[in-house]
């Protein structure tokens, strides 16, 4: 075989396209791929590139023929006899290269340069990846025009980068590249190309360069958007949930997040009927009833501990045109607790007006059975057993009597004039007026009151509760014992409240009672009418106070109420002028 | 018999619409030696009043449903009629209103029911005494 024959075979065999160029341009020989170039001879880029390599140069540059990227290396072929050139695709290569520049531009964005140096080190990539040479880069500031022509110096660069190995040639024409990022000249890229670099591909590079800047400033605008809308979102305290009309839940809120609780770490994709319990079996209805209608539609729930108002409604999401049902909860827990409060108040106001009237009805009767007996006993000669019976039966009568007067007390119907005082001003006449009948039992009363208690109270209305309490305390006390009342302030979840407990030393509460003292009727003392702790109550209930019964450690029986402080009385009672 | 009667002799009005408490009271002050009248209701007490002037009235304050306030108008009547006439009123449902109201009008005890018969009596005698 020949030299001549080989080489034909050789460049049949290679998939690069192969030709050979006379000094006078023509192409002398070529290979199959060449033909499928189609290289459109009259381009500049292909006449200037002839140019150089017919002058006694290689050059290697990139070239976009058709759709496709090429990798052309060109050497001169001896005693001036034309030059050899080599067309190798680059396609796909452009395509990873194209993937690498996006990756190196999200890294060195996500190292918080300035955005100048973030282009020097994206352009150091796009050299270093491309195999190219771009020889001096220059980097122009926000205000400079986009330079076109391109000899115009661009007057404060905010960043100029050299290629330490660059063999600059100016001679050849730099390319500018603007670089826009959101519809803004964020910068103006000089390049200068130099052994093969070609303008078209450095404005590809800048081209893309600024591409990715846009999209990664979108990104980040986009992020931004979506974090100050999570934020928002998330700040509403009612359960949110977006669901598609499948009922797949499409977004939800931290307060919809809470509610689900840790039991569903991510309810985002699933259906909305996470389980048969509430609240999703009622909230999956609410999103089929929303889903067939298109109409909003409103729900009440009740979960474990807390009662719920759903409202959901339907829309269509603009961006995607799909269908969403928006779902919002409302804990009404403690509106309901009131409206129940409110209920049980008006029963209790009703029956009370009831059992008034009953017995106030009952007290005439009483009063004549009294009388009789009176009368009676006047009448009938002074006989031991006849008078004690006649006590026995006024015995009855007296309790009949007290019970008519409990009932009549508690029942009645209070116009509560709340004022503010001071413990200290209702709690010593109570004591010294229960002092004689402690005397009586053998019974030592003790006080820890702290001072200036101050709240909002009826005296009238305390004074009688506090009454019962103590009272109560010295029927239930063996002589000997005493009865302790404490008042003081303090803090409790964030508010001030004064504590006032009563104490005795008897035998205390029976733990199975402690759930029913309060009630009405209930009571373990004989001749008790069961109504002393309902009717203390009702009037701590009237100071917007609570009360509990219990054991003290020691033993004995505490019953101890907790009153809302009024600070603002307080306050203004114990202001001293400033002076300044 | 616990009280001494010898010397009582004065009238005494009874006034409630409750027969069985009038009978009671009838029976205790008679067995202490008074003279006693019994009205149960306001004509019925007017009535006497215009005929006899009684040296104590016992009048409830309700002689007719419920609110009624019929005793205040025999404290008036009295006080115009008899000047030396003594007046109790008894009820069961008094406000400090009411009593007021019945002082004013010239009402000598205004006592709240339930009362022992003992204690009506220890205010019967007292004011019949200051008379």
């Amino acid at each position: 075989m020949t030299d001549e024959r080989a080489i034909d075979v050789l460049l049949e065999t290679v998939s690069d396209a192969v030709w050979i160029v006379a000094p006078s341009l023509e192409v002398v020989r070529a290979n199959a791929p060449f033909a499928a170039l189609a290289i459109d001879m009259r381009e500049p880029w292909w006449r200037d590139l002839c140019a150089r390599v017919l002058a006694g140069r290689g050059v290697a540059a990139p070239a976009r023929i058709g759709e496709r990227t090429y990798a052309i290396t060109a050497n001169p072929l001896q005693e001036n006899a034309g030059a050899v050139f080599v067309a190798r695709e680059l396609t796909e290569t452009r395509v990873e290269r194209d993937d690498l520049l996006e990756l190196a531009v999200t890294r060195i964005f996500a190292t918080d340069k300035p955005l100048a140096a973030t282009l020097v080190d994206v352009l150091e990539f796009l050299c270093e990846s491309d195999g190219w040479d771009y020889g001096a880069l220059r980097i122009g500031s926000d205000a400079a025009p986009p330079a076109a022509p391109i000899a115009t110096p661009i007057a404060t660069p905010i960043a100029t980068w050299t290629r330490p190995d660059a063999n600059v040639d100016l001679a050849e024409a730099p390319a500018t590249v603007s670089l826009r990022a959101a519809d803004r000249l964020v910068g103006v890229l000089e390049l200068r190309p130099s052994r093969g670099g070609h303008p078209r591909a450095l404005e590809r590079a800048g081209g893309s360069l600024a591409r990715l800047i846009e999209r990664h400033r979108l990104l980040e605008a986009i992020e931004r958007k979506g974090q100050e809308w999570s934020l928002t979102f998330d700040a509403i305290e009612l359960p949110i949930f977006i669901t598609r009309v499948d009922g797949t839940i499409a977004r939800v809120n931290r307060a919809a997040r809470d509610l689900a609780g840790a039991e569903f770490e991510s309810v985002v994709g699933r259906p909305i009927a996470i389980d048969a319990r509430e609240p999703w079996r009622t909230l999956a209805d609410v999103v089929a009833a929303v889903r067939d209608s298109r109409t909003p539609c409103t729900a009440q729930l009740t979960d474990n501990t807390r009662t719920w108002d759903v409202s959901a409604s339907w829309f269509r999401s603009a961006s995607d045109d799909d269908e969403r049902v928006i779902i919002v909860m409302r804990d009404v827990t403690t509106v309901i607790e009131l409206q129940e409060s409110v209920r049980r108040g008006e029963q209790l106001a009703a029956l009370g007006e009831l059992v008034a009237g009953v017995a106030h009805e009952v007290r005439n009767p009483i009063f004549g059975m009294g009388l009789t007996v009176d009368a009676l006993q006047s009448m009938l000669p002074d006989d031991d057993d006849f008078n004690e019976l006649a006590g026995v039966l006024r015995t009855w009568l007296d309790r009949l009597n007290r019970l008519m007067e409990s009932l009549l007390e508690y029942g009645r119907t209070w116009t509560l004039e709340l004022r503010g005082g001071t413990l200290g001003d209702v709690l010593p006449p109570v004591i010294d007026g229960c002092r004689q009948i402690a005397a009586q039992s053998s019974v030592a009363i003790e006080t820890a009151i702290e001072p200036d208690l101050a709240m909002l109270l009826d005296p009238s209305r305390l004074t009688h509760a506090f009454e019962n309490l103590i009272t109560n305390a010295i029927q239930h006390s063996s002589a000997g014992d005493r009865v302790v009342i404490s008042a003081r302030a303090l803090r409790d979840g964030g508010r001030d409240v004064i504590e006032c407990a009563v104490r005795d030393e008897g035998p205390g509460f029976s733990p199975s009672d402690l759930p029913r003292v309060f009630q009405p009727f209930f009571t373990r003392r004989r001749g008790g009418t069961g109504l002393g702790l309902s009717i203390v109550q009702r009037i701590v209930d009237e100071h917007g106070g609570t009360v509990s019964a219990g054991n003290a450690e020691g033993g004995g029986a505490v019953v101890t109420m907790r009153f809302p402080a009024w600070r603002e009385w307080s306050t203004t009672r114990t202001n001293e002028p400033t002076t300044s | 018999m616990v009280h001494d009667t010898n010397e009582r002799t004065h009238h005494i009005l009874i006034v409630d619409d409750e027969e069985l408490i009038v009978l009671a009271m009838r029976k205790y002050f008679e067995g202490l030696g008074y003279r006693v009248d019994a009205a149960h209701e306001l004509e019925e007490a007017q009535a006497l009043l215009a005929n006899r002037a009684y040296d104590l009235v016992i009048a409830d304050l309700r002689l007719t449903g419920i609110g009624g306030v019929e005793g205040l108008q025999i404290v008036s009547d009295v006080h115009q009629r008899h000047a030396h006439t003594r007046v109790i009123l008894l009820s069961a449902f008094g406000t400090p209103e009411i009593e007021r109201e019945s002082y004013n009008r010239g009402a000598d005890a205004f006592l709240h029911k339930p009362k022992a018969m003992m204690e009506i009596a220890n205010v019967a005698m007292n004011l019949l005494e200051q008379s």
